[in-house]
């Protein structure tokens, strides 16, 4: 009987899952399609030199971006050892894993609108004020 | 007492689109398309085994958890402790975030509040088996300092969510 139950609620989760799995597909389809077509030298020509500027370049285009983090580490390094500054790169690499415009549709149905804007919005603030008080406290350290 | 919602089907008008551009994209670029979901699949191949671990923990918590009284842990008055299971979890959580999506709705229709699903969320930047990986690259003064400041900055993103909540709800 205990059995039963327990198979139930493995059942229940398959059930929630399978209810999110076409729009699972679509964002990692998306991802693919992400990965492909934006290269590390449309990332590199787009920074213009400008500490705030930048800063808030890195972080679109971090979100923007998919992929594993390792990914954005080594896109970072190879940024910044192009001449991109550090402002722009922590915050490229901090928005490539707390803001996904890609599953921004998967998030809007399961959270609803208001929760999705408000927690997306947070986290584009958060990625530029994050930024600026690592590289200054940074400074500080140094 | 809340019931749960039906569980609806996502994706039904994202997916036809996301699948239309394929197709569009096959006639133009064919080769790149072809790499795109050489690309698409590989990452499905990567989150599999973290679905199938959601999936089962999902199931594993139904089962042996009062899910009312484990989410009156995460309500409003749940304090320190409602933070730390919030961080901690956002920290040790693995994978792309949107396999942890049905968990946190989970949670949430049994009363989890919402500042504690952002601190959740974003804490989840802090990524602790690359963790060497960002030390190589940018130092462990840059290292500590980034996730110190992640972790301040997940709760005080997890503050202003709920004083929205609370605002919208007043």
């Amino acid at each position: 009987m205990a059995d039963k139950t327990f198979l139930r609620s493995i059942l229940q989760s398959l059930k929630n899952f399978g209810s999110i799995l076409p729009m699972l597909a679509a964002v990692i389809l998306t991802m693919g399609l992400f990965q492909t077509y934006i290269t590390e030298d449309m990332l590199k020509s787009i920074f213009s030199g400008n500490t705030l500027g930048d800063t808030l370049i890195g972080t679109l285009a971090g979100g923007v971006s998919v992929g594993n983090p390792v990914v954005s580490y080594i896109l970072g390094g190879e940024l910044l050892s192009s001449g991109i500054s550090l402002y722009a790169v922590t915050a490229f690499i901090l928005s490539w894993v707390s803001i996904g415009v890609v599953q921004l549709p998967l998030e809007w149905q399961l959270f609803g609108r208001r929760f999705t804007i408000v927690r997306n919005l947070l986290s584009v603030i958060g990625a530029i004020v994050v930024t600026f008080l690592t590289v200054m406290t940074l400074k500080v350290f140094s | 007492m809340k019931q749960a919602p039906k569980a609806r089907v996502s994706g039904t008008i994202f997916l036809p689109i996301v699948i239309t551009t394929y197709i569009v994209l096959a006639f133009l670029h064919p080769s790149k398309t072809l790499t795109a979901l050489d690309a698409s699949f590989h990452v499905f191949l990567r989150i599999l085994p973290i679905i199938t671990a959601v999936i089962i923990l999902l199931g594993v918590f139904n089962y042996f958890f009062d899910a009312k009284k484990f989410s009156q842990k995460l309500q409003m008055g749940s304090g320190v402790k409602g933070w730390f299971f919030a961080l901690a979890g956002g920290v040790i959580s693995h994978g792309p975030v949107y396999v942890w999506y049905p968990l946190l709705t989970d949670l949430r229709t049994h009363g989890m509040r919402d500042g504690l699903i952002v601190a959740f969320v974003y804490s989840r930047s802090i990524k602790v088996p690359m963790l060497p990986v960002m030390i190589d690259y940018f130092g462990w003064k840059f290292t500590v300092i980034l996730s110190i400041y992640i972790l301040i900055a997940s709760v005080l993103q997890g503050v202003v969510m709920d004083f929205f909540k609370t605002n919208s709800q007043s």
